[in-house]
């Protein structure tokens, strides 16, 4: 299949072909946009590690000559990665960060130029209820150059 | 002829003959140049400047920025030595492209902070002209 442009996508497909990742995370890799109404399970009453990969508003872009556009865009992701213990969504979001960070090349159909995890931090509290507040979690923050066709 | 492809710059690379470069975070070629030579008479045509090229082309030199090895010395009193300048795969690239040829030190500057990266940056001056080779 061709690039699409999709990166979330993408970035997806690179963390579901290395297997360290999927060691820890089997197939539990979403992107935002799923609806809510969609079949998935809803994971986090499950008790397992799985990661939500977002794009983020702002910043990104297409970038663009007077002849048109040079196929090239940037943008910037989210990798929300959550777990039922802090240590299982920690090492999760070490896998994913290992998977992507400075690197270069196929991410699934996509291609990527440069995909640069600048920082790591807490996404939430640690929880005294079993629901989904306070689900322990790390966000990984995602600086992405890809192609769009 | 197709349009140039954008592409950025990680994944580049930059081999010198004393190894020296081996952890480039920027490179830039500077001031590849040749001199306007003014042809302008007294018949000048609407009273309009003339030049043509010279001849002689100045490749300018290439200036680097990287993280800073302190164990080696770095080559200033080298003669010129071969390199590389080797771009990224772009998609649908299997060989890369890349510039070559022969350059030497002309300045070196190292920067030791007491909370960031040690780094340098060092300028090299083209001897001679620089081969293009495209990627296929």
């Amino acid at each position: 299949m061709a690039i699409t442009g999709i990166i979330e996508d993408g970035v997806r497909d690179k963390l579901l072909s290395t297997g360290a990742v999927t060691a820890l995370l089997s197939t539990r890799i979403r992107v935002e946009r799923i609806a809510e109404e969609s079949t998935i399970a809803p994971l986090t009453k499950a008790k397992l590690t799985y990661a939500v990969i977002t794009k983020d508003a702002g910043a990104g872009d297409i970038e663009n000559t007077s002849a048109g556009s040079t196929g090239m865009a940037t943008a910037n992701l989210t990798v929300g990665v959550f777990g039922p213990t802090w240590e299982a969504a920690r090492n999760a979001a070490v896998a994913v960060r290992n998977a992507i960070n400075a690197t270069r090349g196929a991410f699934g159909n996509e291609f990527v130029s440069y995909c640069f995890v600048r920082d790591m931090m807490s996404a939430g509290a640690v929880p005294d209820r079993d629901d989904e507040t306070g689900v322990p979690g790390y966000g990984l923050t995602v600086d992405i150059a890809y192609r769009i066709s | 002829m197709a349009a140039a492809p954008a592409d950025m710059g990680f994944g580049h690379a930059l081999t010198f003959a004393s190894t020296f470069f081996g952890m480039v975070r920027v490179t830039s070629v500077n001031n590849i140049a040749r001199e306007a030579i003014e042809t302008t008479h007294s018949g000048s045509a609407n009273g309009t400047r003339t030049y043509i090229p010279s001849d002689l082309e100045d490749w300018g030199e290439i200036q680097i920025e990287g993280l800073l090895d302190h164990n080696t010395a770095p080559p200033i009193s080298s003669a010129a030595e071969s390199f590389t300048l080797t771009f990224p795969l772009a998609t649908a690239e299997t060989v890369a492209a890349n510039w070559s040829g022969s350059a030497f030190m002309t300045s070196f500057s190292a920067s030791v902070p007491y909370d960031g990266v040690c780094t340098f940056t060092a300028t090299l001056k083209f001897a001679g002209a620089v081969t293009v080779t495209a990627a296929t």
